[in-house]
C-alpha cells in the first residue's frame, strides 16, 4: 500500500456533542427552520446523515446560507410525528394506513409531499408516497420515540402512551432520541 | 427470560469520546497507518465496527482506534460507485462527491492498490456488481479549514470530481463509529 499519514486528519474537536453547518441547497428541505428536524441530501436512500437544527445563518443566496445542526447521536428533542405507517401506490399517494406511537417507536425523516404541506418532517412511515413520482422511496430512519421529562406529576409522561392513530392521522409532539451521525 | 442483572456489565468509562486497542491481525487492513480510516473483521458484512487510527503499537502489533460516533476527520475518498464484475472488477462508473454522500469502507483490490480506503460505492469489487456489500463509514461535510480562501467552511469546492473520471478527494468525513 501506498497510504501516508495526513498532516491535516483532523478537523473536529473532541467532545459530546456534534454540531455542524450545513449549505442550504443540501438540505431535502431548503427553507430551514431551528428545532425541527434536518436531513442532508445523499446519495442513497435510507443512508442520509440527519440530526436537528439548532439555528440559521440566512445569506444574500442560498449558497451562502447555512444552518447549524446537531447530529449528537442520541440527543433527545421534542419533534412533532405523524402516525402515518403506508402510503397508497403511485406518485404522491395519500396516507393509507396508521398506527398509535409509543415507546420505542421508529421515527422516519419522511418527505412525503402530504407531511410537507403539513410542514411536519417526521412519521412511522418507513417508505415515502414517492412524492412526484420520483423514486426510490425508502426513508431513513431517525431516531426513536422515548419518555420525555414532566414538569408536574410522575418524572416523565410515560403515562401518555400509546398516543391515538387517528382515523385520519394525528400529529404528537414527542421526545424522539435521534440516531445523529450514530448510524 | 432468566436474564439477571450483570455485576461486571461496564467496561468503558462515560465519555465523549471512545478510543480503543485492536489486534492487527482482527483489522482489513493488517498493516495499519495512523489517520486513515480502519474497520475491523466481523460475521456479517455491512456492520463492521470502524474508526480512524490514531496511533499504532507495532511492537505489540496493536492499533488505537477511534470509534467515536459523529467524530470528524480529514479522510481521503474515490468517487467510485459501482464495479464491474468480480473478482477484481474494474471501476464502472463514478459520480461527483458532494456535503451529504455516505462514504463506505470499501476492500477493493483497485481501492488497495492505491492506498486508499473510502469510496461512495456500497459494494466492493470481489463479487457480482452489488454482491458484497460494504460498510457505511460515515458522511461527506464541510471542513472548518482555510481551504475557502476567507469563508469559513470549505462548501464552495463541493461538488467534487466528475461523473466519468475516477478521482480521489481529501474531505472531512462525519463518521457513524461504533453508532451503528
Amino acid at each position: 500500500m501506498t497510504e501516508s499519514v495526513h498532516n491535516d486528519y483532523e478537523v473536529a474537536s473532541e467532545g459530546a456533542v456534534r454540531h455542524w453547518e450545513i449549505p442550504y441547497p443540501r438540505l431535502t428541505d431548503q427553507t430551514p427552520t431551528p428545532t425541527n428536524p434536518a436531513r442532508v441530501t445523499g446519495l442513497l436512500a435510507g443512508a442520509q446523515l440527519q440530526g436537528t437544527i439548532l439555528t440559521i445563518s440566512p445569506g444574500p443566496a442560498a449558497a451562502t446560507s447555512f444552518a447549524v445542526i446537531d447530529f449528537t447521536p442520541s440527543m433527545v428533542y421534542m419533534h412533532d410525528v405523524r402516525t402515518v405507517l403506508t402510503y397508497a401506490g403511485g406518485a404522491d399517494g395519500a396516507e393509507a394506513s396508521w398506527g398509535a406511537l409509543n415507546i420505542g417507536d421508529p421515527v422516519y425523516y419522511d418527505n412525503s409531499t402530504t407531511m410537507v404541506a403539513a410542514g411536519i418532517y417526521l412519521s412511522t412511515a418507513p417508505a415515502n408516497d414517492t412524492p412526484g413520482g420520483v423514486g426510490p422511496t425508502a426513508n431513513t430512519l431517525f431516531g426513536w420515540i422515548v419518555p420525555s421529562p414532566l414538569a408536574t406529576g410522575f418524572d416523565t409522561n410515560a403515562a401518555v402512551f400509546p398516543l391515538a392513530a387517528g382515523g385520519a392521522g394525528n400529529t404528537h409532539r414527542v421526545a424522539v432520541m435521534q440516531r445523529g451521525a450514530g448510524g | 427470560m432468566t436474564e439477571t442483572v450483570h455485576s461486571d456489565y461496564e467496561v468503558s468509562s462515560e465519555g465523549a469520546v471512545r478510543h480503543w486497542t485492536f489486534p492487527y491481525a482482527r483489522f482489513h487492513d493488517t498493516t495499519p497507518t495512523p489517520t486513515n480510516a480502519a474497520a475491523v473483521n466481523g460475521l456479517v458484512a455491512g456492520t463492521h465496527i470502524q474508526g480512524t487510527l490514531l496511533s499504532i503499537d507495532a511492537t505489540n502489533s496493536m492499533a488505537i482506534l477511534d470509534v467515536t460516533s459523529g467524530m470528524v476527520y480529514m479522510h481521503d475518498v474515490r468517487n467510485v460507485l459501482t464495479y464491474g464484475a468480480g473478482p477484481a472488477g474494474v471501476e464502472a462508473t463514478m459520480g461527483p462527491i458532494n456535503i451529504g454522500d455516505p462514504v463506505y469502507y470499501d476492500p477493493s483490490t483497485t481501492m488497495v492498490a492505491l492506498g486508499i480506503y473510502l469510496s461512495t460505492a456500497p459494494a466492493d469489487n470481489g463479487g457480482a456488481p452489488g454482491a458484497n456489500v460494504n460498510t457505511l463509514f460515515g458522511w461527506v461535510v464541510p471542513a472548518t479549514n482555510a481551504l475557502a480562501g476567507g469563508f469559513d467552511t470549505d462548501v464552495a469546492r463541493f461538488p467534487l470530481g466528475a461523473a466519468l473520471v475516477g478521482s480521489t478527494h481529501r474531505v472531512a468525513v462525519m463518521q457513524r463509529g461504533a453508532g451503528g
